[in-house]
Order: structure tokens, then C-alpha cells, then sequence
């Protein structure tokens, strides 16, 4: 079977994306309105709701930059993965419920929309919708980059197309993405979770049983690396203890401010249901983690062993494993699955991208509802797909520095934005405008210096730490010193529950 | 001010604090770890004790905060009219698991510094076995209350019943404005 992995791989690739593109055209008869375009009629069970979120958290960067991150640091990135369970529990608790009850009660379509009722402030709605599309921008390139790269090495491999080139791949792969984005919305986006987060389950157990069976000479990768440094199979890592900790405060407390993640909470049906939520979430992400933590140590114990050759870079782990010691029908399973992962998160942004630039930023410049905001949602996401692609491509080909610039409006900067101003403001009566817009501002500000004056904060803190840090005091700071806010009694009961 | 917005803000502060804290300490040598001797794509930690030995404490503390802030942070989302009620009890008990899991982390680690040549706990050294399989499954305490303590934590029934009517009111009153 060996001799036809590449052409199982590319089989098990064709028939994901058929699969995209199935559910794409289902959804498009599910899509009659706004609130089916961006909430899914807020019509979701508990499996797909929790799925979606999972499967959306776990991006390509879990799947590839998760394992190369254990290969070359050890335990050090293994903080991030146990941040999903206290995490998704925050999230929850401050923001799911209260989320879903302005939704229920005011018809919102998106985060923004909650933020403006909330606080009774456009400001406020412009500079989340500003805020989440800067960071769409900045993570949809970064996905559709990986997506095109994984898909070129598949084209590459299998010598079916030996010379393509990026710029064909990105635009395959946004063909894909794009037709069931643009024609089922969010109903497609969350129902390609569905099948995707499947398909990211099965290779994350398949793949860690694989590896248990890698390593050779009846000695454990685990002992393999203990054996050469201590340190680095220690619960720090290479990285250190407190850069390990800052990793644990910003990926759980920033778990709640993640609008791909959050605004999911206002799709579900009924609210009663929610309790369910957590457990599907939890339970996918940590078995799709195996998958992160195995590849990594087997493939630096391999490496160490002298068992397999050093790696051009540590994002070469994930494919280099699959490529030699996983069975075709696997790497198949988990080349899809890459894509899935990659995919599900990029669906996920291209909405609420589109939300914030055909529904939120116009409103809050006083524009009123379009008359066709159905057909101009589809035009955004369309829109907004094209211009990440072309900006990724550029990025790559021109200034590789712009997608990172980008990028460091990531899970750093929503949390620092979006955990004041949504999680705690929709918890605390206490909370104002102003308080909310200078928490966002100050995010962006902190987050997008340290990354262009390329500050390195000792101890290995990260950086987003600092910035939720700030953003919180000054939240709270600025509340208690200005007038305390009026709210509407209707905000205020939803406020009480 | 109440009590728990007090506790929160103090938790703030000392995170705040805490962080400031390892800013401005010199940073102790390797702390990031070295580039791989063999290998150039890997890096190591080198010594556990030159690198953690002086901000030991500050870690440990660093971490109690981050955990105390986590399950307040539940419970700031958890409160009902603004009170905690019967939910304060067991985030009393979530913290003291947690928080004791994480301090035992701590001190195996401190041992590790010593003889990291123990024995293996399913595969791993004693304290990131303790990471991955008691402190992971220990923070699920709170997902589990999520889904257990949902009606009497999350949104109890009475809860609903009034959101219905609230809901119920808002579009009789659209309508009626719409008409």
C-alpha cells in the first residue's frame, strides 16, 4: 500500500474537499436570511454548537505549529493545551450565557451588536468591529498561507501537478473555502465543522497510537529526551517556568474574548442546552491534542535517537512524521484533517469578518440596515477571502514581516480587547463606554508595538499577558473614575440572570 | 465595595505586581533555554537550577494568582442579582484542588532540580505527570459544574421562566409599535 501513499493521500484530500463543497451547496437552502447568514437562524444542537467551537480553536496552528513547538521546546507549548479545559469553563461562565440572552432577547447578529447595546455606544460597536476585523485579516492570511502549503506539498508529492505554484494553491484552496462560505454562511461553516472537528478526532487518536509504536529500541521518546536534557521534558520546557505560566493566564483568561469562539454561544437553540456545551468541547479538543503532544516528542526523541534525520525546521514535524511512520490511509485522514483544522477556523473568521464590515461598522457610522444585507454579506465574505488571499500572497512573496505584524492581532489581542469589554462589561453593570473603548484601544496599541519594535519582555512573559494585563486595570480603573453608566432596564434584567 | 470586587481587584493587582516583578528581576542565565548542541532546530532547557532556582517562589506565586483569578473569574460570570450564593462554596473547594495540584507540581519540580533520574509516572517525569494528568483533569472540575450546577448555578429554572416573559414582552411591545 506503500507504494500508493501519495495517491491515497491525494484521494482522502479530494474527498474532504468534495465533501466542503456538498455541504456548502446543502446549506444555501438553509440560508434565507441575515440571522441564518451570520447566527445560523440560531437554530444549533448541543453537538454542533460544541464541535464548531472546538474545531474552530484548533487551527492549523495546532496541528503543524503545535507539534513543532513540543519538538523544539519540549514541554513548554503542552500550557497551551491544558488552557482548553479552564478556558472553555471562563468562557462559559462569563460569556456564553449572558451572550446568548442579549441575542435571544435583542435579535443580534454579532458580537458588536451586544457591545452597542450594552453599552449604548456606537463608539464602542465601531472599535470591536475594527478590532475583530483587523484581527480577521491578520489570522485569515496566516491559514490561507498554510492551507495553500500544505495543499502545494500534497500536489508536490504525488508529482500529479509537480510544478504548481502558491499562488495556484491559494487560489484552489480559497475556491473551497470560499464556495461554501459565501453560500451557506455560517449554517456551512458550523455544518463543515461537524464533519471536520470528526475527521480532527479520529486522526488525533490515530496518530498518538501510531507514535507510541515509533520509537525504537523499547525505550520511551519520553526517556529519550530525559536522557538528553531533563529540562526539557521537566513541565517548563525550554522555555522557562514563568513564560510557561504567562502562556497558561492569556490562553485561558483569553478564551472568553475570542469573537470565532464566543459568538457561537449565541447560535444555540435553546439556552437550556448550553450546559452540554463544555463537555463536547473539552472532550473533542483534548483527544484532537494527542496529536499535538505525541508528534512533537517522537519526533525530537527520533531525531535525538539518530533514528531519523534532523528537520530542516520544527514546523517539519507533523509532515515529516506522517510522511515516514504513519500508514497511507492515515496520512491521508490526517492531511484532511489538517485542512479541516485549517479551514474550520478561517470559515469561522471569514463570518464574523463580514459581519463586522457589512453589519456592525456601517451602523456604527450611522448608515441604517442595507436593503440587501444578505446579498452584501455574501459580497463581504467574498470580498474579505480575496483581499486575505492576495495579502498572504504578497506577505510571502514581498514582506513575509506584514502577515506577522498581522498575526500579533491574535489570540493576544482579542483577549486583551474583548475580555474587559464583553466577558466582564456584560457581568458588570459598573462598566462604561469609555472604560471599554480604552481597554480596546490600549490592546491593540500594546499588542501591535511589541510585535513592530519586536520587544522582547524578559522571562519569556508573553507579550498578550502584559497587554490583558493593562487592559484589565484600566477597565477597571476607568469604570470606578467615571459616572457610573444608565442602562436600560431590559440590558439590566438580562444583567441580573 | 463588596467583597468579591475587592478580592478581585487585590488578585488583579498582585498579577499585575507579579508580572512587574519578573520584568524588572535580572533575569536568572538560560532561563529561555539554549540553542541544541547537536541539533539546530531544537533547543534545551540546560540546568533546571541555575535557570529556576531564584524565581522559584515567584513562579509558584505567580500561578496561585493566575488560578485564584480563573475561578473568580468563574464565579463573576456564576453570580445570580449579583450575589454568588451557594455556588461560593465549591469554587472554594475548585481553588484549594487546583491551586494544591499546581503547589505540588512545585515541589516535585524542586526535587527534580535535585535527581531528575526518578522514576517515570506513566511515561513522564513526576512533575509533568502531575501537569498533564492530575492539574488537566482537576480543571475540568469547572466545566463539570457548568453542566452539573447548570440550574443551579448557570440559569435555574425560575431564571428562565422570567427571561421567557422578558423576551415575551419585548415583541409584544415591537409588534404593538410596528402596528
Amino acid at each position: 500500500m506503500d507504494a500508493y501513499r501519495n495517491t491515497i493521500l491525494l484521494v482522502c484530500v479530494g474527498i474532504y474537499t468534495v465533501l466542503c463543497v456538498v455541504v456548502g451547496m446543502w446549506a444555501l437552502r438553509r440560508t434565507r436570511s441575515v440571522r441564518d447568514f451570520f447566527m445560523a437562524g440560531r437554530d444549533l444542537g448541543i453537538i454542533v454548537t460544541g464541535v464548531a467551537i472546538f474545531s474552530s480553536t484548533m487551527s492549523g496552528f495546532g496541528f503543524v505549529g503545535g507539534p513543532g513547538l513540543v519538538y523544539s521546546m519540549g514541554m513548554s507549548s503542552v500550557w497551551i493545551v491544558l488552557t482548553a479545559a479552564v478556558g472553555y469553563a471562563i468562557s462559559d461562565f462569563l460569556v456564553g450565557k449572558r451572550l446568548r440572552l442579549f441575542a435571544g432577547l435583542f435579535d443580534t447578529v454579532s458580537l458588536p451588536d451586544v457591545v452597542a447595546i450594552r453599552y449604548n455606544s456606537q463608539t464602542t460597536r465601531l472599535l470591536t468591529g475594527v478590532a475583530i476585523l483587523l484581527g480577521v485579516m491578520g489570522y485569515l492570511a496566516t491559514q490561507i498561507l498554510a492551507m495553500a502549503t500544505v495543499l502545494q506539498s500534497i500536489l508536490q508529492n504525488t508529482g500529479f501537478v509537480p510544478g504548481v505554484g502558491l499562488a495556484a494553491c491559494i487560489a484552489i484552496s480559497c475556491s473551497v473555502l470560499v464556495f461554501y462560505s459565501v453560500t451557506g454562511g455560517i449554517v456551512a461553516s458550523v455544518y463543515t465543522d461537524l464533519f471536520q472537528g470528526a475527521i480532527m478526532i479520529v486522526a488525533g487518536v490515530l496518530v498518538f497510537l501510531t507514535a507510541l509504536s515509533v520509537v525504537e529500541g523499547g525505550e520511551s521518546a519520553t526517556a529519550i529526551l530525559l536522557r538528553d536534557d531533563p529540562e526539557s521534558i521537566g513541565p517548563w520546557g525550554t522555555l522557562g517556568m514563568i513564560g510557561c505560566l504567562s502562556w497558561y493566564f492569556m490562553f485561558s483568561v483569553g478564551c472568553a474574548g475570542q469573537p470565532h469562539l464566543i459568538t457561537k454561544a449565541m447560535m444555540i437553540k435553546r439556552i437550556d442546552r448550553y450546559r452540554y456545551i463544555p463537555l463536547v468541547t473539552v472532550i473533542g479538543y483534548s483527544v484532537t491534542a494527542l496529536l499535538w503532544i505525541s508528534i512533537g516528542l517522537v519526533m525530537r526523541a527520533l531525531v535525538l535517537q539518530g533514528a531519523h534525520p534532523e528537520l530542516a525546521n520544527a514546523d517539519a514535524a507533523a509532515p515529516a512524521f506522517l510522511q515516514t511512520y504513519a500508514h497511507p490511509l492515515l496520512a491521508g485522514v490526517v492531511f484532511a484533517g489538517l485542512l479541516a483544522a485549517i479551514m474550520s477556523t478561517a470559515d469561522a473568521f471569514l463570518n464574523i469578518g463580514a459581519a463586522a464590515l457589512v453589519h456592525d461598522i456601517p451602523r456604527a457610522l450611522g448608515r441604517g440596515p442595507r436593503t440587501n444585507e444578505l446579498w452584501w454579506a455574501r459580497a463581504a465574505t467574498l470580498g474579505l477571502a480575496v483581499a486575505a488571499a492576495l495579502f498572504a500572497f504578497y506577505s510571502h512573496t514581498v514582506n513575509d514581516r506584514l502577515v506577522a505584524l498581522l498575526g500579533a492581532f491574535g489570540w493576544g489581542t482579542f483577549g486583551a480587547a474583548l475580555v474587559p469589554a464583553v466577558a466582564i462589561g456584560c457581568n458588570w453593570k459598573r462598566a462604561t463606554p469609555l472604560a471599554a473603548n480604552v481597554a480596546i484601544v490600549s490592546s491593540l496599541v500594546i499588542n501591535f508595538s511589541i510585535e513592530l519594535f519586536d520587544i522582547s519582555i524578559p522571562n519569556g512573559i508573553h507579550g498578550g499577558t502584559v497587554a490583558l494585563l493593562v487592559s484589565l486595570s484600566l477597565f477597571f480603573v476607568i469604570s470606578y473614575a467615571s459616572k457610573p453608566p444608565q442602562l436600560t432596564p431590559e440590558v439590566e434584567a438580562v444583567m441580573d440572570f | 465595595m463588596r467583597i468579591e470586587r475587592l478580592l478581585f481587584g487585590s488578585v488583579l493587582l498582585l498579577l499585575v505586581l507579579s508580572v512587574g516583578i519578573a520584568w524588572v528581576v535580572p533575569e536568572s542565565e538560560g532561563v529561555g533555554g539554549y540553542p541544541h548542541d547537536e541539533f539546530a532546530s531544537m533547543r534545551q532547557g540546560g540546568s533546571g537550577a541555575a535557570r529556576h532556582g531564584g524565581i522559584l517562589a515567584l513562579g509558584w506565586a505567580f500561578g496561585v494568582l493566575t488560578i485564584l483569578n480563573f475561578v473568580l473569574l468563574v464565579g463573576f460570570g456564576g453570580r445570580h442579582d449579583g450575589r454568588l450564593g451557594s455556588f461560593g462554596w465549591p469554587l472554594a473547594v475548585a481553588f484549594i484542588a487546583y491551586a494544591g495540584v499546581f503547589s505540588w507540581i512545585i515541589a516535585a519540580y524542586r526535587q527534580y532540580l535535585v535527581d531528575p533520574g526518578g522514576p517515570l509516572v506513566l511515561g513522564f517525569p513526576l512533575p509533568s505527570a502531575l501537569m498533564l494528568y492530575v492539574l488537566y483533569p482537576v480543571s475540568m472540575i469547572l466545566n463539570v459544574y457548568f453542566a452539573v450546577g447548570f440550574r443551579r448555578w448557570v440559569l435555574t429554572e425560575e431564571d428562565e421562566a422570567r427571561y421567557r416573559e422578558l423576551v415575551a414582552r419585548r415583541r409584544r411591545q415591537q409588534a404593538s409599535g410596528q402596528r
